[in-house]
């Protein structure tokens, strides 16, 4: 059997077996964060030849079959927030709709680039060094910690003045039903700019805004992404004739091995140390960003679309 | 009678086949196969053309795709700091592949205009992607970075020792040449135009249709996706969704679940 093989909607030839390699990378990383992967994934198949349209999309797909593989082994755990994960999706759906108006107002004043670019930086940047930051000061004196903080922060007194209260006994967890559906707004709006799924920034809001337990939150960011991603896969297919099935065949084969192995690990990972490589990941993300705006590119043109 | 059937039956067929020997025998061009099928293991191809011309001609086989329209992001320095997309830059007529193979260095073969005038090297497209409409002033700036981008791809490509000519026989050459098809390559309908020059002169010796065809699962997927997108899409969703679960639940079996 050859080692080739060619993609019917991308029109190109694709080595097998780094494809599945790629895909259980990818999956791995998935199950392990609770991220969809498109971020790290998009960008390697267009570094082989695939075009950024096609490569988005049919990376969506794949995502589709990492994010149900992750989604029902977290599940089986008892670690997806049914609730939360939905209030969150109906919020992202709304704010992602504003996002895309957004852009194209921008697009229209001729900015859209330097502000997507700039949002990149400083949302990675931030994200990632207040993870990193945060987990290390857990690690070094968790109990020192409460001890020096007994005052609610000004975010937790401005989250409870809002109204609708409820419990979320999963993530064990007390919030305005308001929260997750504006928390998911502004990702969703974010996604939208950024031209991402989303999943390096919801994990932090899980985390950090919702108070959500780190295991919970790979499960339920999981269950969020399988929905995000199946309605992109479908607009791509039905709008764009985008998604090339064969190519998120061979990668899916490989991400939903990947992801379980990811889940399995992160279940034996502590909290802090998934935090840790979570925000290491985001900074390395954010500073191989910052180096393409900095460097001069080899060719100064290339193919539309993609993130 | 029936001793001159025996001898004139013969003698139509031979008069009958020679011709179509002869003109296969000294064909300016030909293809050693006229379809490239696009199949599941498709990883580019090698066409191999020959054919046999006059003596003293040096040769130019040229191979392109169809051609269209090509949008293309482009890059900027901003505040001479940062390299932003800035927009887009449209080529008019862009072929999806263009490869040279010729006989000598194209600038042996005939002066500038003569070439650009058959279509022969990267100078020859700069006309039909830049001047043609829509015209896009940005695009004869970037003309350079296209060439690259698609060399980058191996969908243009120039070996200008890529045609081997042989000894000249009874005033007549036999040569050959190899063609490239890179593994990107789109369907459609390809031409191979062989261009013979002589004394600074140039001229179209022949040319020949090069079909490039999906063929099998690959036809039948490509068609799916263009006729039923939404179809395809749900369907496209079911299976990843299928096989998500199924693989959870496989591994799911031996999981000690809980942490």
């Amino acid at each position: 059997m050859s080692a080739w093989i060619y993609l019917p909607v991308a029109g190109n030839s694709v080595n097998l077996l780094m494809l599945l390699g790629l895909g259980g990378l990818v999956g791995f990383l998935s199950g392990l964060f609770g991220v969809g992967g498109g971020f790290l994934m998009t960008p390697l198949l267009i570094m082989m030849g695939i075009e950024p349209t096609i490569a988005a999309a049919s990376d969506a797909n794949q995502i589709v079959a990492a994010s149900a593989s992750g989604t029902y082994a977290h599940y089986r755990a008892g670690s997806v927030d049914f609730k939360m994960g939905v209030l969150l999706l109906v919020g992202g759906l709304a704010g992602g709709s504003v996002g895309v108006l957004l852009i194209r107002v921008l697009r229209g004043l001729g900015q859209a680039d330097l502000f997507i670019s700039a949002t990149y930086v400083v949302m990675l940047g931030g994200i990632g060094s207040y993870m990193l930051v945060d987990s290390l000061k857990e690690l070094r004196g968790k109990a020192r910690e409460y001890v020096t903080q007994p005052r609610p922060s000004v975010w937790a007194r401005l989250a409870s003045t809002l109204p609708w209260r409820t419990d979320f006994p999963r993530s064990r967890v007390n919030h305005s039903v308001l929260m997750p559906l504006l928390l998911g707004v502004l990702v969703g709006v974010l996604s939208a700019i950024m031209g991402v799924g989303g999943g390096f920034i919801m994990v932090p809001v899980m985390v950090y805004l919702l108070r959500m337990p780190m295991h919970v939150v790979v499960g339920t960011s999981l269950f969020q992404i399988l929905f995000t991603c199946a309605n992109v896969t479908v607009l791509q297919a039905a709008v764009n004739h985008t998604v090339d099935f064969v190519l998120a065949l061979v990668l899916l084969i490989g991400s939903v091995l990947g992801a379980q192995l990811g889940t399995r690990v992160n279940r034996r990972l502590r909290a802090e140390h998934l935090k840790i490589l979570m925000a290491i990941i985001v900074l390395v993300v954010m500073a191989k960003m910052l180096m393409e705006f900095l460097i001069a590119p080899d060719i100064l043109v290339s193919y539309a679309g993609g993130h | 009678m029936d001793a001159a059937n025996k001898l004139v039956l013969p003698l139509v067929c031979l008069c009958w086949l020679m011709p179509a020997a002869l003109v296969r025998a000294e064909s300016p061009l030909r293809l050693g196969s006229q379809m490239v099928p696009l199949g599941m293991f498709f990883h580019g191809s090698t066409v191999h053309a020959h054919g046999t011309v006059p003596a003293g001609y040096q040769l130019a086989v040229v191979c392109t795709g169809p051609k269209g329209e090509l949008k293309l992001k482009r890059k900027e320095r901003v505040l001479g700091l940062v390299w932003l997309t800035r927009g887009e830059v449209t080529f008019a007529r862009v072929p999806s592949l263009y490869i040279v193979d010729a006989s000598a260095e194209l600038e042996q073969l005939a002066p500038q205009p003569t070439l650009d005038r058959l279509g022969v090297g990267y100078s020859s497209l700069k006309a039909d992607a830049t001047n043609e409409p829509p015209r896009d002033q940005r695009a004869s700036e970037l003309f350079a970075e296209l060439l690259r981008l698609k060399e980058r791809e191996k969908l243009f490509g120039v070996d200008q020792h890529g045609v081997r000519l042989q000894e000249p026989k009874a005033g007549l050459v036999n040569w050959s040449t190899d063609i490239q098809l890179p593994p990107k390559l789109l369907p459609g309908d390809y031409v191979v135009r062989l261009y013979g020059f002589r004394a600074g002169n140039g001229e179209l010796l022949d040319s020949r249709l090069l079909n490039v065809r999906q063929v099998g699962a690959v036809a039948a997927i490509s068609a799916f996706a263009r006729k039923w997108g939404l179809l395809y899409g749900i369907g496209a969703v079911l299976i990843a969704l299928v096989a998500g679960l199924l693989t959870g639940m496989a591994f799911g079996r031996g999981a000690k679940g809980g942490h």
